[in-house]
């Protein structure tokens, strides 16, 4: 019942009011573009949510310990309170059938409509899959699985009833096989009619939901529509063959998992199926009357029963969990394998499990780190089922000496097994819900767009996903709530249950202190897994020196530049915070997450191939980006800053923004700004200019290098001084802009109509300056000769920088150690600085001693000192700074630093930055008894 | 007029006459001083005529110095020049026998030992333009009181009979002409290597993105400079270690990092088949007259004027902010204007320095990088 739909969300986000000739990204634009991303992408987030995380207000061992404590006090209340049940069939029911809204839904003409509907849905699906656009969120099949069915429809089967008995589209293709052979051959039955073995129970149906979580939880790449096809192709064989081997209903009963799920989960909705008169049930062969002689919700009976003794009935919530049935262990499996892949899924994203996986990873022996992953979280999966099944075992047989042996152990498995069932589906809730209604969205534009080919059949292909509709607040507090819910609903559910199968109320209540401690177990365990993702815990887990990767965070494929997300299981040696400054382009438009984020896509593009015949390759990009593929290994964006740099001149608000990004390196020089330098998130280019570079040599109009301009005998790419190549860039700029043109890579973060804006920009520029070289820098490319170059300065106000900023830079100056005296084990530098004194405009640079000034004076001039410390060995033994004291000396103090001996120590001294061409004083130093 | 009507006209006076503000002044200039900057390709012997009669402000590149008529009116700045490097040819039959490559380098790098004019004799490949100076001296003291300080005439008896290719202007002029050779077949080349080449060459600067990191660390120009002289494959993995270790920050602490900038010297070196004999002092020329030259202007330590920091610094006197700033530059822009892969070529730099606005700007005086367009950036070190 888990869903984890990795979906390839590349489409968000209200765009853009206008402000100014280029478009601008609208208030919520980047929120959404950011959640996008962090939601989006193959390998979907494990959270199914935020990348953002919401921080507790209280910690959140007090979460866990109050929901626990709803749990355990919801026991006591229902056992002094609950003293007699009611029989287990005696629950109010209303017959729909009997009303003509009833009968008009179970009408058969509505119903061969419905399921007609479904099959093509399907179809649809599948043809989406196979020859629709592989781009995992342009595509119907991905969202259409992994959301709208796969988590949906698990609401859906909850609030209303048992939908998927109808909408079955294995069923309905088998069964209209099934009319059409017996049209055919009259009488004939389309199925073997083996018989199916009763030991068998639902094991077949565990085997293929344990496959398909598999699918859904393991293998890398579930959400391409094409896999998405293959999965369906692959399933429908293994339904139909089950059909036609035991017959179409004992395999939907038994081997067909999704029927076995979604009819134990409709138990707990407000609708049931039954049939009145125990005849019809002789011939289904399914044993479907439970120990009340009743039979409810068996398709088979309900089908073949005439129409007096069918009853669609209105029901409480929850009372076909509580029937008189005997359960068998392949059912209790399949509930607790329900229950356990959900969780798994969350504890995939803990840094617990990054933990196991980390140290399990080098004992794999396998050829890769995919195959390694993969072995783990499979060996993961099963153990994890298994270890409930384990632990609930464990707890029937205490519970059956706690009640004095009246049942068996397998027997109350069974019997408290869909008590479970509530528990399931709020761990469901908790997990998938805001996922749910975020990514579900994705299916509006669908519909008119199935394929992804740019249709637009409905009018709903332009709709934007609010991402923003719920936050990690949300997420937080749904899950909270859903648990504690969940746990206290199973919790009144297994003390009925052992008032009716016990009989007596005090071996019930003995029995119900071993589950009533598992459910409390189980709702710590699971809001602990669930907050991982969602909720933000201060100091976050580190791995001795590496920090985790959110799952969510991605990286570009090497060769396309698609972006992908990283997944569970990541760690690097580093992450960066960047925050950086963004402005306006010289064509107007305002800088966006796409722009910062392209060059990224670029590198990975056009420097990682390798292989000189491929269009999409430039050895001088893989050079030049070599570092910084070598060692990014993801970045997320992480949120917008509009206030901190943001400023108000006379009653002019300047609003300036921050772009925020972590990245993730996989080692960095100690050097902090050094580090920075590696993979910054910034571009200096609109991203439509790359494109239409990226255009350009794709077409082989030009080459990036000249390297490559002359071994493929094109021209070296210009912007500005090529006139032919100029007029074919304005036509397809003028292209671009017609069609709204976006890069795949950029969908999630750039609609068609800013696209178009961008575009015209650009053209725009180009008309008025004649190239296409705009940048966010400070001059602008007015004019040009074959021998020069004229620059405009661009004063726009959205540039965060300005006259001033560097103005500490020029004249560098210097210092000169001028005495060293030893006091002890301490050293005192005596020094002269350079002081540039300004008189109108020229200067003159002073020199004098750094003592002769006042400490404000001095520390203005930033002044430091640097030393190295050699040993006999000629090895460097000890580095440093020295301290500056109040009198304009330097203090180098050595005490204890140092082992007993002689050593040579070099000294320098420099202001304001200035490292060039120092003095360095040369000594020799011996420590006390050295 | 009554005192009232006095009153009125003083307070009307001087609501009229106090200045005005509307909250419309800006007291910030975004981007920086020039208004307009022209780069223009000037022959360097006419350029100090140029220089001197204000044509141009700035010229970047190299020039015979101006000898103006006015004192202060023509001002440069120094940077790294070029490196000089004695390559020791190994198909040579000198250096062949008996493995006596070390002798013939370290006898041609004696010779050149003499300051002339720009030359700095310095025979260790880290200069004092290096940031990372400090933890190299006491070797660099050592190398040269090994080399005498420098001696005119050769020490090994073999090195009389050298033949040896000079490269670059530096060169030509350094090498004795009693050793000058043109044929293919020379033992030894003495190379000028221009520092400003050769740290370009390794920038990265695809769409304003800045790197490698240590793009100006005195060890990564060492291994640039003499990696291609490695013969045995050890050393050769050896340096490999100690460059990857050092580009990873796979060290702890600064001692163990400067032993390692020590110990790649020291592989780098030790086979002798390159070595560094010197390095020159590039200056550039500006006009520093008042009020029509520059006030002042920032410089890179190894890119001199060639560097994005001189056009965000540069101010002319004549308009502290707006003015119009003309640059010289040797060669015409020859390479592509795109900035992927474009803007290779000195003038081409230039240009791109004030089109182009990476995250990082190079430390002009030092080693590391100054935020451009970065507010902070924090480690999860840190945190």
């Amino acid at each position: 019942m888990s869903g984890r739909p990795p979906i390839n969300d590349k489409r968000v986000g209200e765009r853009g009011t206008a402000q100014g000739p280029g478009p601008r990204v609208s208030e919520h634009a980047f929120p959404l573009a950011a959640a996008a991303l962090m939601i989006g992408v193959p390998g979907m987030a494990h959270a199914h949510g935020f990348g953002e995380r919401y921080q507790l207000p209280v910690p959140l061992w007090l979460y866990l310990f109050g929901a626990a404590a709803v749990v355990a006090v919801s026991f006591l209340i229902v056992g002094l309170f609950i003293r007699r049940t009611p029989p287990s069939g005696a629950y109010p029911r209303v017959n729909l059938l009997r009303s003509v809204v009833g009968r008009a839904v179970a009408n058969r003409v509505v119903v061969l409509g419905v399921k007609s509907a479904s099959v093509g849905l399907f179809a649809l699906v599948l043809a989406a899959g196979l020859w629709g656009n592989q781009d995992t969120l342009r595509n119907l099949a991905p969202t259409m699985l992994w959301v709208i069915w796969w988590v949906g429809l698990v609401y859906l089967s909850v609030l209303i009833g048992n939908l998927w008995s109808l909408i079955n589209p294995w069923a309905t293709l088998f069964g209209w096989s099934e009319m059409l052979y017996r049209w055919l051959r009259p009488g004939g039955v389309l199925s073997l009619r083996l018989s199916y073995p009763r030991a068998l129970g639902v094991w077949p149906a565990v085997g293929l939901l344990l496959a398909f979580s598999w699918i859904e939880l393991v293998f890398p790449e579930p959400a391409e529509p094409a896999n998405v096809a293959w999965i369906l192709i692959a399933y429908s064989m293994a339904a139909w063959s089950g059909m036609f081997l035991f017959g179409r209903e004992r395999w939907l009963a038994c081997g067909e998992p999704f029927s076995v799920l979604f009819t134990i989960l409709s138990r707990l909705s407000p609708t049931e199926i039954r049939v009145l008169r125990p005849k019809w049930c002789a011939t289904c062969g399914l044993c479907c009357r439970d120990r009340d002689g009743e039979c409810i919700d068996c398709r088979a009976c309900f089908r073949r029963a005439g129409e007096a003794d069918r009853v669609l009935a209105l029901r409480p919530y929850g009372v076909g969990l509580l029937r008189n049935e005997r359960v068998p262990v392949s059912v209790v499996a399949f509930i607790v394998l329900v229950l356990a892949t959900v969780l798994f899924d969350g504890l995939l994203a803990t840094p617990a499990w990054t933990s196991v996986e980390g140290f399990l990873h080098p004992l794999v022996p396998a050829s890769d780190d995919d195959t390694a992953r993969m072995a783990v979280e499979t060996v993961g999966l099963v153990l994890y089922w298994l270890l409930f099944l384990g632990i609930y075992l464990g707890t029937c047989r205490i519970m059956s000496e706690a009640s004095g042996r009246r049942l068996a152990p397998l027997e109350l498995a069974g019997s408290f097994a869909f008590t479970l069932i509530p528990i399931a589906v709020a761990y469901h809730v908790a997990h998938y819900l805001s996922f749910l209604i975020i990514q579900g969205q994705y299916i509006i534009p669908l519909t008119s767009d199935p394929f992804g080919y740019g249709w637009d059949l409905l009018g709903t292909a332009g709709y934007r996903v609010n991402v923003s509709i719920v936050g990690p607040k949300f997420a937080w507090y749904a899950a909270v709530s859903a648990i504690v819910a969940g746990h206290v609903v199973a919790v009144w559910l297994a003390h009925v249950k052992a008032m009716r199968v016990l009989g007596d109320r005090r071996p019930a209540l003995r029995s119900q202190y071993p589950l009533t401690t598992l459910m409390v177990a189980y709702t710590v365990v699971s809001l602990s897994i669930i907050a991982a993702p969602v909720a933000e815990r201060r100091p976050e887990a580190h791995h001795e020196d590496f920090v985790e990767v959110p799952a969510d965070a991605m990286i570009p494929q090497a060769g396309t530049g698609q972006l992908r997300q990283v997944g569970p299981g990541k760690i690097a040696k580093a992450r960066l915070t960047y925050r950086m400054l963004e402005s306006n382009f010289h064509d107007g438009s305002r800088m966006t997450v796409a722009d910062v984020l392209y060059p990224y896509v670029f590198a990975y593009r056009w420097g990682a191939s390798g292989a000189l015949v491929d269009p999409v390759y430039d050895p001088y990009v893989d050079t030049a980006t070599e570092l910084l593929r070598r060692r990014l290994i993801a970045f997320r964006v992480t949120g917008v800053d509009r206030t901190s740099k943001s400023i108000r001149i006379g009653d002019t608000n300047l609003t300036r923004e921050l772009l925020i990004v972590e990245v993730y390196l996989d080692g960095i020089p100690e050097n902090p700004e050094q580090a920075a330098a590696i993979a910054p998130p910034w571009s200096t280019l609109p991203w439509p200019v790359i494109v239409l570079m990226e255009e350009t040599v794709k077409r082989g109009w030009a080459a990036f290098s000249r390297e490559e301009a002359v071994r493929r005998g094109i021209e070296w790419l210009d912007l500005a001084r090529s006139e032919p190549l100029k007029r074919r860039l304005s036509t397809l700029v003028e292209e671009f802009e017609r069609v709204g043109y976006v890069p795949d890579e950029l969908k999630v973060f750039v609609s068609v109509e800013e696209a178009k804006a961008r575009w015209a920009a650009l053209d725009a520029f180009y008309r008025k300056n004649g190239h296409f070289l705009v940048t966010n820098g400070p001059y602008v490319l007015s004019g040009w000769s074959r021998s020069a170059a004229v620059l405009q300065v661009f004063r726009d106000m959205s540039y965060p920088l300005g006259i001033g900023s560097f103005d500490s830079l020029p004249i560098p100056h210097r210092a000169y150690i001028t005495g060293v005296e030893r006091h002890g084990e301490s050293l005192k530098i005596f020094a002269d600085v350079e002081r540039v004194v300004t008189f109108q405009r020229s200067y003159k640079i002073l020199r004098g001693p750094l003592q002769a000034n006042p400490i404000d004076v001095i520390r203005a001039e930033v002044p430091e000192c640097r030393y190295v410390v050699i040993d006999t060995h000629g090895a460097v033994v000890l580095t440093g700074a020295g301290h500056l004291e109040a009198d304009g000396t330097f203090i180098i103090d050595l005490h204890g630093k140092l082992q007993p001996g002689i050593y040579t120590v070099m000294l320098m001294v420099y202001v304001n930055g200035n490292m060039m061409n120092p003095e360095i004083k040369r000594l020799s130093y011996a420590t006390p008894g050295g | 007029m009554g005192k009232l009507s006095v009153l009125i006209a003083v307070l009307i006076g001087i609501l009229i006459l106090r200045p005005t503000r509307a909250g419309h002044e800006f007291p910030i200039y975004p981007s920086y001083y020039p208004q307009e900057i022209r780069i223009e390709s000037v022959n360097p012997g006419a350029a100090p005529r140029l220089l001197m009669d204000g044509s141009i402000h700035a010229y970047v590149g190299d020039i015979p110095e101006p000898r103006a008529s006015k004192p202060d009116s023509i001002s440069f700045v120094e940077s790294l020049g070029s490196y000089l490097r004695v390559v020791v040819n190994p198909a040579s039959p000198s250096a062949k026998a008996g493995g006596r490559s070390c002798a013939i380098a370290q006898s041609v790098v004696q010779a050149l030992g003499r300051e002339a004019g720009d030359f700095v004799f310095h025979p260790y490949p880290i200069t004092p333009f290096d940031a990372d100076y400090l933890y190299h001296f006491d070797r660099v003291e050592a190398a040269k009181n090994r080399y005498g300080g420098g001696a005119a005439r050769p020490t090994d008896s073999a090195a009389g009979n050298l033949r040896v290719r000079a490269q670059g202007g530096l060169a030509e002029r350094l090498v004795p002409s009693y050793w000058q050779y043109g044929g293919p077949d020379w033992d030894v080349a003495v190379e000028e290597v221009d520092a400003r080449t050769l740290i370009a060459a390794h920038g990265s600067e695809v769409d304003g993105w800045a790197g490698p990191p240590w793009l100006k660390e005195g060890w990564f120009h060492a291994y640039l400079l003499l990696h291609d002289g490695l013969v045995s494959p050890a050393a050769e993995q050896g340096a490999a270690s100690v460059l990857e270790r050092l580009e990873s920050g796979d060290y702890q602490g600064p001692e163990q990092e400067a032993n390692l900038e020590r110990q790649l010297i020291s592989l780098l070196t030790n086979e002798c088949r390159e070595l560094v004999a010197g390095y020159s002092v590039r200056k550039e020329y500006f006009n520093s007259e008042f009020s029509a030259g520059i006030e002042n202007i920032a410089f890179d330590s190894q890119l001199g004027l060639d560097s994005p920091i001189f056009i965000r610094t540069v101010k002319l006197k004549d308009f502290p902010w707006n003015g119009w700033l003309r640059i010289g530059v040797e060669a015409e822009p020859l390479a592509a204007w795109n900035p992927i892969a474009g803007f290779t070529d000195e003038a081409g730099r230039l240009i791109w320095s004030a089109l182009g606005d990476p995250a990082l700007l190079p430390e002009p005086y030092a080693a590391s990088w100054n935020l451009n367009r970065i507010s902070d950036v924090r480690s999860s070190a840190d945190q």
